[in-house]
C-alpha cells in the first residue's frame, strides 16, 4: 500500500448561493521518501488538496490515507495530533513568528513534537548555524525560508508539505531552497510534496501530479529526477 | 449612494461590525457613566425644584414674638419684593395614638378651600386620602420620624405641655386622620427642633384653620417675586432672597414699632380704667373705715358706763354716803357726782329712758343696813346695765364684721395694684423685647440646605470617573483605529493610486469613527440618564424625601459628551492613519514590512531569562511588543478593579456602620423620654417601674440635649450626652479610639466628642472648644468611635459647671433576656410623665435600610466596571487575534491543541490582567477614599477602613471578568482558519 494515497478527494465551498468545487474527485498515490511535485496553474486545487492531505482542512467526500491513517475521518483534535507529529509545513510566506529569533521559531515546533530533533542540529543542517539568534526581519527571504524548512524539519514529520516555497525568492535563492529540499528528502528518506506552478521543475521529482480545473488530469513517475542544480527555467 | 466611498466606509461598518461595536460600545460607557452620574445631583435638584414650585413652597417665613395682625399681612403683601404673602397659625403640641403613644408634632393650619384654591403656600402634597371637611378632620405626616406609621381613619388626640392652656391655642383636641401628606417644607426626615418633650419634632399635621383660638396670626409665609420661577441653588436666588432678607427685616423693625405703639395704645384704657378702679376702692375704703370710728366711738363710751356702773355697784356694796337730812342732797365727793353724772348722760345719749344717775345716786346713798331696798336698786341698775351691754356686743360684732370686709376690700385693692403693675411690666417686656424672625427658607424649613450640598457629594463622585473612562476609550479607539487603518492599508494605496484626495480617504476613517461615537454616545446617555438618577434616588430615599423623579433628557450633557467623544475617536483615527496619508501609493501598495522582533530588557538579566520556560520567554517578547494595548488593558483592568473596590468599600464602610454602632458601641436596647414639665411623682415612679419590671435589666438616667453647632461644612445638629452615672456608663455605651479600640473613661477634666465632629470643627484631643452658652471653654479629652449623629459626652459634674442647670430626661435602659418590649413600653407609657420610648433596633433598622438601597449603587459600580472591563479585554484580545491571525494560524498548523494556542494568548493577557488588578487594588485605595468621604452625609460618618475581604472581592471579580473575555476569546480562536489566514500576505 501506498505511504499517501488519496481517493475519490472532492472539496466543495459554498460562497453565497455558488458552490465552487475546488477539488474534483481527486486521486493519487506518493511512497515512502519520494519527492513529489504537485503542478498546476493557478486556482487549479493545488493548495485546497494541499491544505487536505496536511490536516488544515477536511475533505466532503473521499479517503486520504498517510502511513495507514485516514486522515479525512479525524476529529478536529484528532487532526491537531496528525499536524502536530506527522506533517511539516513550509509556505511561500515562510510565517515566522516575527517576534521569535530563528533558533526561538525552531523551538517553537520542536518544543511540542515527540520526536524532535535538536533546534541547532537544523538549524546549522539548513546553513544557518550562525544566524541562530537573528530575528526574522534581519534575515534575507532565503535565510526566512530555511528558517522555515529546519521548523518544518525539527519535528521530524512524516511527511513534509511545501506551498510554492520559492514563490516569493529570487531564482538563485530558490534553488537553494528546493536543493535543501530535494538533499533532504534524499538524505533523511523523507517524503516531500511540493506545490508549484513552475512546469520547469517536474524533472526533479520522482512523481509529477499535474492539477487542473480541480482535478489531477496526470501522474506519472519520473524514474530518473535530475539534482535541481541541473535545471534552468 | 452616490459617492461611492462612503458607500464603501458604510459596508465596511457592516463587514468589521464587531470593531465598530467595541469603538460604540466604549463609548456608550464612557459617556453613558460620566453622563448618568453627573445629572444626578442635577436630576435630583431639578426635581426638588419641581415639587418645591408645584407646592409653592414659600421663599420666607416670619415669625413674631407678638403675633401678627391682619394689618402685618397687608403690610407685607405690600411690600416691592413680595410676590405672594399668607397667615397660618402653628402650635407644638404633644400627639397622642390610638395605641397610646406620645408624640410631638407641630400643628400647622389648613383651609381646604384656600388650599384648592391655590392661594396657600407650601401645599402639601397628597400621598393618600382626601382634604378634610369638618373641623374634626385633619392631615397627617406620612413619614413620621419615629418610625410611627398613621394610617388614614386613625383618631388622635392632642394636649399642650403642662405650663400651657391648650384652649388657647386651639378649641379641640379630637381628629381624625383623613389624608396622609408630605410637604415641600420638610425635604428630609429631619422635623426640626421644638421647646416640648424631648427637644424634637416627631412629625406635622394639618390641623383645620377653625379650630385655632389664637388671637394673632403665628405665621406669616410669603413668596418673593424675584425669586419665584428662579432655582433654589443658584447663586440668583441666594442674592435675591438676601436682598429680600433685609428688605423684611427693615420693614419688621418698623412694623413692631408700630405694633409696639398700637399694644400700648390698646392697653392703656384698660390700664386707666384699672388705676381708676383702684383709686376709687381706696377711696370708698378710706370712708368706710371714718364711718366705723364714728359708730364705734358712743358704743366706747356706753362700755365705760357701764364699767363705771359695776366700779360704784362693787364700790358701795356695803358702804354709803349717808344724807344729811330729807330732801337735802346728800354731799358727794365731786369725783363720785361727776361719774355718776357721765354714766347718766351717756346712757341718757344712747336713749335709755330710765335716770340711771338718779338711781345710782339712790343706791350710793342707801344705807346698806336697808338690804332689801339697797339690794333693789342695785339689781335695777343691774337689769339697765346689762341690757345695755347685750345692746354693745350686737353692736360690736357688726362693728368687727364691718371691719373684716374693710380688710377684705383693702388686700383685693393691693392685689389688683400688684396685677396693675405686673400687667405694666408685662406689656414693657412685651414691647421692649418684641422682634420678627425673618427665615429665609434655609433657616425655616429643616435639611433645605443640606439637601443641595449632599447633592453636591455625589456631582463630586460623578468628577472622579470620567478621567478613568477617557482615557480608557481614547486608548480602545486609537488601538481599534489603528488596526483598521493597518487592514485597510492597500485599499488605501488603491484609493490613492485611483486619484482620491487626503482629505476623502480621511474622511472614510472619520465617518467610520464618528458614526460609531455618536451612536455609541446616544445609547450609553439615554440609557445611563434614565438608570443612574433612578439608582441615586433610591439611595438617597432613606434619607430625603422627594416624592417623584424628573429625568428629562439632556441635550446639552448629551452633545458635550457626543462632542468630547467625536473630538477623541476623531484624533485617535487621525493619529493612526497619518502616517498612511502621507505615504505614496506605491509604498502602500507593498505589503508593510513587519515589525521587528526585538530583544528585551529582561534578556539581559540572564539568570532570569534563563530561567525562563520557552513560553514563558514568547509572552515576555510579546508584552513588550505590544505596549500599547499592554497599557490599554493594564488600565481598563485596574480601573475595573478601582471601581470594584470602591463599590465594595462603601458597601462595606455603610454597612459596618449598623453591627458596629448599634452592636459595638450603643449596647443599650432602648430609650425613653421623659416630659421635663410632668409631675415630679409621676417621673420618680418612672425608676421605680423600671427596677421592678422582668423586662429590664439595667437602666440609668440620662440628660440628651439637641444643639446645633457651626462647623466648616455647616450647621451640625450635635445632642449633649449627660449620663447620670458616668462610671456605669460603659454597661450602656462603649467609648473606645476606633484606632486600637482603647476604652475612653469619661470624667470631669473634659468631653469626648466623636470622630465625625471632630473632624468637621478642625479639633483634636487637648484642644478647647467654646460651646454656645457655656459659661467657659472645655478641653476635648478624648475622640470616641462613633458613626451615626454627632455627640458631645459630658460627666454632669462638668455639665453643671458649664451650663448651670442639669436635669434628666431620659432612661437608656438594657433589656433583659427574653424581654416583653410591648409590655414594657406599655408599662412606661401608662406613667404621665413618659413621652415615649424607642428601640435601638428601630434605629438601626433605618440604616439596614439604608445600606439595602445603597446595594443598588454597589450593583450599577460592578455592572459598569464589568462593562468596563469586558469592553477593554475583549476589544483588546480582538485587535490582538486580528493582528496576530498568521501567527496564531503558524501556531495552529504546526499543531498546536486550541488549549495550548488560548494558553499562548492567555498567559500575555493573564499578565496585563494581573498588572492591572495590582495597580487597580492600589488606585481603589485612593478612589475609595474619596467617595467614601465624598458621599458621606452630616448625621453619618462611614467606616473608613478598608476590609480585606473587599481587596480579595474586587481582584476576584475582575479576575472573573478577565477569565469570562478569555472564554469568549477561546472560541474565537478555535475558528481561525489555518488555509486562508497563511495563503496570502496580510
Amino acid at each position: 500500500m501506498a505511504f499517501v494515497e488519496l481517493k475519490d478527494v472532492y472539496k466543495r465551498y459554498k460562497m453565497g448561493e455558488v458552490t465552487i468545487t475546488a477539488s474534483d474527485g481527486v486521486s493519487f498515490t506518493a511512497e515512502k521518501g519520494e519527492f513529489v511535485i504537485i503542478v498546476g496553474a493557478s486556482g487549479a486545487g493545488k493548495t485546497t488538496m494541499l491544505n487536505m492531505l496536511g490536516g488544515m482542512d477536511t475533505c466532503d467526500e473521499g479517503q486520504i490515507i498517510v502511513d495507514g491513517q485516514d486522515v479525512a475521518k479525524l476529529t478536529s483534535k484528532e487532526l491537531t495530533t496528525y499536524r502536530r507529529y506527522d506533517i511539516g509545513f513550509v509556505f511561500q510566506f515562510y510565517n515566522l513568528v516575527q517576534n521569535l529569533t530563528a533558533k526561538e521559531n525552531v523551538e517553537l515546533a520542536s518544543q511540542i513534537s515527540k520526536n524532535a530533533l535538536d533546534p541547532e542540529e537544523v538549524l546549522k543542517a539548513v546553513g544557518l548555524g550562525d544566524r541562530m539568534d537573528n530575528f526574522p526581519a534581519q534575515l534575507s527571504g532565503g535565510e526566512q525560508q530555511r528558517v522555515a524548512i529546519a521548523r518544518a524539519l525539527a519535528k521530524s514529520p512524516k511527511l513534509l508539505l511545501c506551498d510554492e516555497p520559492t514563490g516569493a525568492l529570487d531564482y538563485a535563492t530558490g534553488k537553494v531552497i528546493l536543493k535543501l529540499l530535494q538533499d533532504t528528502c534524499r538524505e533523511k528518506g523523507m517524503t516531500v510534496i511540493v506545490i508549484t506552478h513552475n512546469q520547469a521543475l517536474t524533472p526533479m521529482a520522482d512523481r509529477v501530479i499535474k492539477m487542473k480545473s480541480a482535478k489531477a488530469y496526470e501522474i506519472s513517475v519520473n524514474e530518473n529526477p535530475v539534482p535541481v542544480e541541473q535545471i534552468e527555467w | 449612494m452616490k459617492n461611492k466611498l462612503v458607500l464603501n466606509t458604510f459596508r465596511s461598518i457592516k463587514t468589521t461590525f464587531s470593531r465598530f461595536a467595541a469603538i460604540m460600545a466604549i463609548i456608550a460607557i464612557s459617556c453613558g457613566f460620566f453622563a448618568g452620574v453627573k445629572v444626578c445631583s442635577s436630576d435630583l435638584l431639578i426635581s426638588a425644584q419641581d415639587y418645591y414650585e408645584k407646592q409653592q413652597l414659600a421663599d420666607f417665613r416670619l415669625v413674631s414674638t407678638l403675633g401678627f395682625t391682619e394689618d402685618d399681612l397687608s403690610e407685607v403683601k405690600k411690600l416691592d419684593g413680595v410676590e405672594a404673602a399668607e397667615y397660618g397659625y402653628s402650635a407644638d403640641l404633644f400627639m397622642m395614638l390610638p395605641d397610646g403613644k406620645s408624640l410631638t408634632v407641630k400643628t400647622m393650619s389648613f383651609d381646604s378651600s384656600r388650599f384648592s384654591s391655590g392661594e396657600m403656600l407650601s401645599l402639601p402634597y397628597f400621598i393618600e386620602g382626601r382634604l378634610p371637611e369638618n373641623a374634626g378632620e385633619c392631615l397627617a405626616d406620612a413619614s413620621f420620624r419615629s418610625g410611627t406609621e398613621i394610617n388614614i381613619g386613625d383618631k388622635i388626640v392632642l394636649s399642650a405641655p403642662e405650663n400651657t392652656e391648650f384652649g388657647d391655642i386651639m378649641s379641640r383636641s379630637e381628629y381624625t386622620v383623613v389624608g396622609r401628606v408630605k410637604s415641600p417644607m420638610y425635604i428630609s426626615f429631619e422635623r426640626g427642633s421644638t421647646n416640648i418633650g424631648n427637644g424634637s419634632l416627631n412629625g406635622f399635621l394639618y390641623i383645620p384653620e377653625e379650630n385655632y383660638t389664637y388671637e394673632y396670626y403665628t405665621d406669616i409665609y410669603l413668596t418673593g417675586k424675584k425669586l419665584t420661577g428662579e432655582k433654589f441653588w443658584t447663586d440668583k436666588y441666594e442674592e435675591a432672597s438676601d436682598s429680600l432678607k433685609s428688605e423684611l427685616e427693615a420693614f419688621a423693625e418698623d412694623r413692631i414699632a408700630v405694633r409696639v405703639s398700637e399694644i400700648k395704645a390698646e392697653a392703656q384704657p384698660d390700664l386707666d380704667d384699672a388705676r381708676k378702679k383702684i383709686d376709687d376702692g381706696k377711696r370708698e375704703y378710706n370712708d368706710g373705715l371714718k364711718e366705723l370710728e364714728n359708730t364705734k366711738s358712743p358704743f366706747e363710751a356706753l362700755s365705760t358706763a357701764c364699767d363705771g356702773i359695776d366700779d360704784i355697784l362693787t364700790e358701795f356694796s356695803d358702804k354709803y354716803i349717808p344724807t344729811p337730812s330729807r330732801n337735802v342732797n346728800p354731799v358727794l365727793p365731786e369725783e363720785l357726782d361727776s361719774s355718776m353724772k357721765g354714766i347718766g348722760d351717756a346712757f341718757k345719749a344712747f336713749g335709755v329712758d330710765a335716770p340711771i344717775y338718779e338711781m345710782l345716786l339712790s343706791y350710793v346713798t342707801q344705807d346698806p343696813a336697808d338690804a332689801v331696798h339697797k339690794e333693789a336698786a342695785k339689781q335695777t341698775i343691774m337689769a339697765y346695765q346689762s341690757s345695755v351691754r347685750e345692746q354693745i356686743a350686737l353692736a360690736q360684732s357688726d362693728i368687727t364684721e364691718a371691719y373684716n370686709k374693710l380688710s377684705d376690700a383693702k388686700n383685693d385693692i393691693d392685689k389688683a395694684e400688684k396685677e396693675l403693675a405686673e400687667a405694666i411690666a408685662d406689656i414693657d417686656e412685651m414691647t421692649n423685647s418684641a422682634e420678627w424672625y425673618v427665615w429665609n427658607r434655609d433657616d425655616a424649613f429643616p435639611y433645605f440646605a443640606n439637601f443641595e450640598t449632599d447633592c453636591g457629594r455625589v456631582d463630586a463622585i460623578a468628577n472622579v470617573f470620567p478621567i478613568f473612562f477617557v482615557l480608557v476609550a481614547a486608548l480602545v479607539c486609537f488601538n481599534t483605529m489603528t488596526r483598521m487603518v493597518e487592514e485597510q492599508r492597500t485599499q488605501t494605496g488603491t484609493m490613492k493610486a485611483l486619484g482620491y484626495s487626503r482629505k476623502s480617504i480621511a474622511a472614510q476613517y472619520l465617518i467610520y469613527a464618528f458614526s460609531a461615537s455618536i451612536m455609541g454616545g446616544f445609547i450609553g446617555i439615554a440609557i445611563c440618564l434614565k438608570v443612574f438618577p433612578v439608582i441615586i434616588y433610591k439611595a438617597y430615599s432613606s434619607m430625603y424625601l422627594l416624592p417623584y423623579l424628573l429625568t428629562p433628557f439632556r441635550w446639552d450633557y448629551t452633545a458635550a459628551c457626543i462632542l468630547a467623544a467625536v473630538l477623541c475617536t476623531g484624533t485617535a483615527s487621525m493619529l493612526s492613519c497619518y502616517s498612511e496619508l502621507i505615504s505614496v501609493p506605491a509604498q502602500l501598495m507593498r505589503p508593510r514590512p513587519p515589525k521587528e522582533g526585538k530583544r528585551v530588557f529582561l534578556e539581559k538579566v540572564g539568570f532570569i531569562w534563563k530561567r525562563l520556560k520557552f513560553t514563558q520567554k514568547v509572552t515576555v517578547r510579546n508584552l513588550s511588543r505590544y505596549k500599547s494595548r499592554v497599557l490599554m488593558t493594564v488600565m481598563g483592568v485596574a480601573g475595573c478593579t478601582a471601581l470594584l473596590l470602591a463599590g465594595f468599600t462603601l458597601k462595606y464602610s455603610i454597612s459596618a456602620i449598623v453591627d458596629r454602632q448599634y452592636g459595638d458601641l450603643f449596647l443599650y436596647d432602648m430609650l425613653t423620654v421623659l416630659d421635663d414639665e410632668a409631675d415630679e411623682e409621676d417621673r420618680k415612679a418612672v425608676p421605680e417601674l423600671l427596677e421592678n419590671s422582668p423586662d429590664v435589666s439595667a437602666y440609668m438616667s440620662i440628660m440628651q440635649d439637641t444643639t446645633e453647632i457651626d462647623t466648616k461644612e455647616g450647621v451640625m445638629e450635635v445632642y449633649y450626652f449627660v449620663p447620670s452615672d458616668e462610671k456605669r456608663l460603659g454597661e450602656f455605651i462603649t467609648l473606645r479610639t476606633r484606632v486600637g479600640r482603647d476604652p475612653i473613661i469619661l470624667d470631669d477634666s473634659g468631653v469626648v466628642i466623636n470622630e465625625k465632629l471632630s473632624k468637621q470643627l478642625g479639633v483634636s484631643v487637648g484642644d478647647e472648644i467654646t460651646l454656645e452658652n457655656a459659661s467657659k471653654a472645655v478641653k476635648i479629652s478624648a475622640i470616641t468611635e462613633n458613626y451615626t449623629f454627632n455627640y458631645i459626652y459630658f460627666t454632669h459634674a462638668l455639665y453643671k459647671s458649664l451650663f448651670g442647670e442639669y436635669n434628666n430626661n431620659m432612661f437608656i435602659i438594657n433589656t433583659a433576656d427574653g424581654c416583653d418590649r410591648d409590655r414594657l413600653s406599655a408599662a412606661l407609657l401608662e406613667n404621665d410623665s413618659v413621652l415615649g420610648s424607642s428601640f435601638s433596633d428601630d434605629g438601626s433598622q433605618k440604616f439596614k435600610d439604608l445600606v439595602s438601597s445603597l446595594n443598588l449603587i454597589v450593583l450599577a459600580i460592578i455592572v459598569a466596571a464589568g462593562a468596563l472591563a469586558f469592553v477593554v479585554l475583549f476589544n483588546l484580545a480582538n485587535i490582538n487575534i486580528n493582528e496576530r491571525m498568521r501567527e496564531l494560524a503558524t501556531l495552529k498548523v504546526l499543531g498546536f491543541y486550541d488549549g495550548e494556542l488560548s494558553a499562548y494568548v492567555y498567559r500575555e493577557n493573564t499578565v496585563s490582567a494581573v498588572l492591572g488588578i495590582a495597580s487597580g487594588l492600589f488606585l481603589g485605595i485612593f478612589l475609595s477614599r474619596f467617595v467614601i468621604t465624598t458621599a458621606e452625609v452630616d448625621a453619618v460618618m462611614f467606616a473608613p477602613d478598608i476590609p480585606l475581604y473587599c481587596f480579595v472581592f474586587a481582584a476576584l471579580l475582575t479576575a472573573v471578568f478577565t477569565v469570562f473575555v478569555n472564554l469568549i476569546l477561546h472560541f474565537r480562536l478555535k475558528k481561525i482558519d489555518m488555509a486562508a489566514s497563511l495563503k496570502a500576505i496580510e
